[in-house]
């Protein structure tokens, strides 16, 4: 409700102003050149980064929702006893099995990438791209699991009714901070 | 306490166009800089940074070294079209409010008994270490919904600012250069396949040229270009 009633609010209904564009140009102007190289950096590369996004989806939705990955990550530190301690270490396994599953197909990716011509830095540049990412993923995921089981510890049934107001309060800072 | 430390873009003709530009579009912009991002990357872009009355236009170097002064002049008034317009705050909001649609949706999933069979966590609550995979793999399952209806307005925000740009520059020419040199350089599918499409914040670049081309047909390009 909220968000659509946000969109009404907040975004454009006729963005184009009242222009009526046809269907335009298909090359947009690009040389066949060039357009060749486009067309070939898509075959080669648009696959593989299909592949990372569904192969991480597809992980933690695997792991999270069926009992085999029940039974698999029930077992990841077990004998933990700190509860808040294990819920992070958990849920840093869960983001690392996903991003590793996908790292095969995002390596292809970045390999094709440079095969058709694309911009790309060298394979140490590559990996510690990749590793910012696994780091950013755990700062988030972290947070996240940190917020909702104190919520769900101090408020029990209503946990999440006040979780969405902490979340919309803390994204609403998050990004006047960023945009300066 | 945000402000960019970049060089000054240099006294001179498009500095004042640029300076003049937001004037026009009611933007307070107290410097035009230069990002020097040469070493790094050869792709080009512009930013506009600061809030309230403090902004600063940010200009990549390669921008400058690889376009024409009326293509710097359109990608100037395509930013600063974002900030007559408000989308940074619209951004944020939206941003916000997506959040809040993705924390009541792994909520309402999460408390669903047929969600916590399927993830085998009936017997544990959901502030227990246990149910931590099932809430990531709903945040994800979220996310995926509530995604591809952030990048919809993101596309909205983004031709709006193009409109913006071509009524302040009347120069559709220079944008359609723009948007193919961007498409080459980003090695971007003129007209992508839907899905990409649908998780892209820009529109494509033949929905931006032919914005471009319907401009230009109904202005026919009047004398009020600076570069042209």
């Amino acid at each position: 409700m909220a968000l659509a009633a946000g969109w009404w609010l907040l975004v454009p209904h006729d963005p184009t102003g009242g222009l009526r564009p046809g269907a335009g140009d298909p090359t947009a102007g690009i040389d066949d050149g060039d357009l060749d190289r486009i067309h070939l950096y898509g075959a080669l590369v648009r696959p593989f980064e299909a592949a990372t996004l569904v192969l991480s989806t597809a992980a933690v939705l695997l792991l999270g929702l069926t009992s085999a990955g029940a039974r698999l990550t029930t077992r990841i530190a077990a004998r933990v006893r700190l509860q808040s301690l294990r819920a992070l270490l958990i849920a840093f396994a869960v983001v690392t099995i996903a991003w590793a599953v996908s790292l095969p197909a995002a390596a292809a990716s970045r390999l094709s990438t440079t095969r058709a011509g694309g911009l790309s830095g060298g394979w140490p540049a590559w990996v510690a791209r990749r590793l910012l990412q696994l780091g950013q993923w755990w700062a988030l995921t972290g947070l996240a699991v940190l917020l909702v089981r104190m919520s769900a510890r101090l408020l029990r049934r209503s946990w999440w009714v006040v979780l969405t107001r902490v979340v919309f309060v803390l994204v609403l800072g998050g990004s006047v901070v960023s945009a300066g | 306490m945000w402000e960019s430390r970049y060089p000054a873009l240099p006294e001179g003709q498009l500095r004042g166009d640029v300076f003049a530009l937001a004037g026009e579009l009611g933007v307070d912009v107290t410097d035009v800089q230069v990002a020097p991002q040469t070493a790094t990357t050869t792709q080009y872009n512009a930013y506009v940074t600061g809030l309230g009355d403090h902004h600063v236009v940010v200009l990549y170097e390669t921008l400058l070294l690889r376009s024409t002064p009326a293509e710097v002049w359109v990608v100037a008034a395509h930013e600063l079209g974002h900030v007559a317009a408000g989308d940074g705050s619209r951004r944020a909001l939206l941003a916000s409010l997506g959040a809040m649609a993705m924390t009541a949706l792994v909520g309402a999933a999460a408390t669903s008994s047929r969600v916590r069979r399927r993830a085998s966590t009936q017997q544990v609550r959901i502030a227990d270490a246990p149910a931590v995979p099932m809430l990531i793999a709903l945040t994800v399952a979220a996310g995926v919904l509530v995604l591809p209806v952030f990048d919809s307005a993101s596309r909205a925000f983004e031709l709006r600012a193009d409109v913006t740009a071509l009524q302040a520059t009347d120069d559709p020419r220079a944008l359609r250069s723009v948007v193919a040199r961007s498409a080459v350089l980003y090695l971007d599918e003129p007209d992508p396949a839907w899905p990409w499409r649908l998780l892209s914040g820009h529109p494509s670049p033949v929905e931006r040229v032919a914005l471009a081309e319907a401009w230009a047909a109904r202005e026919r390009c009047p004398a009020r270009r600076p570069h042209c």
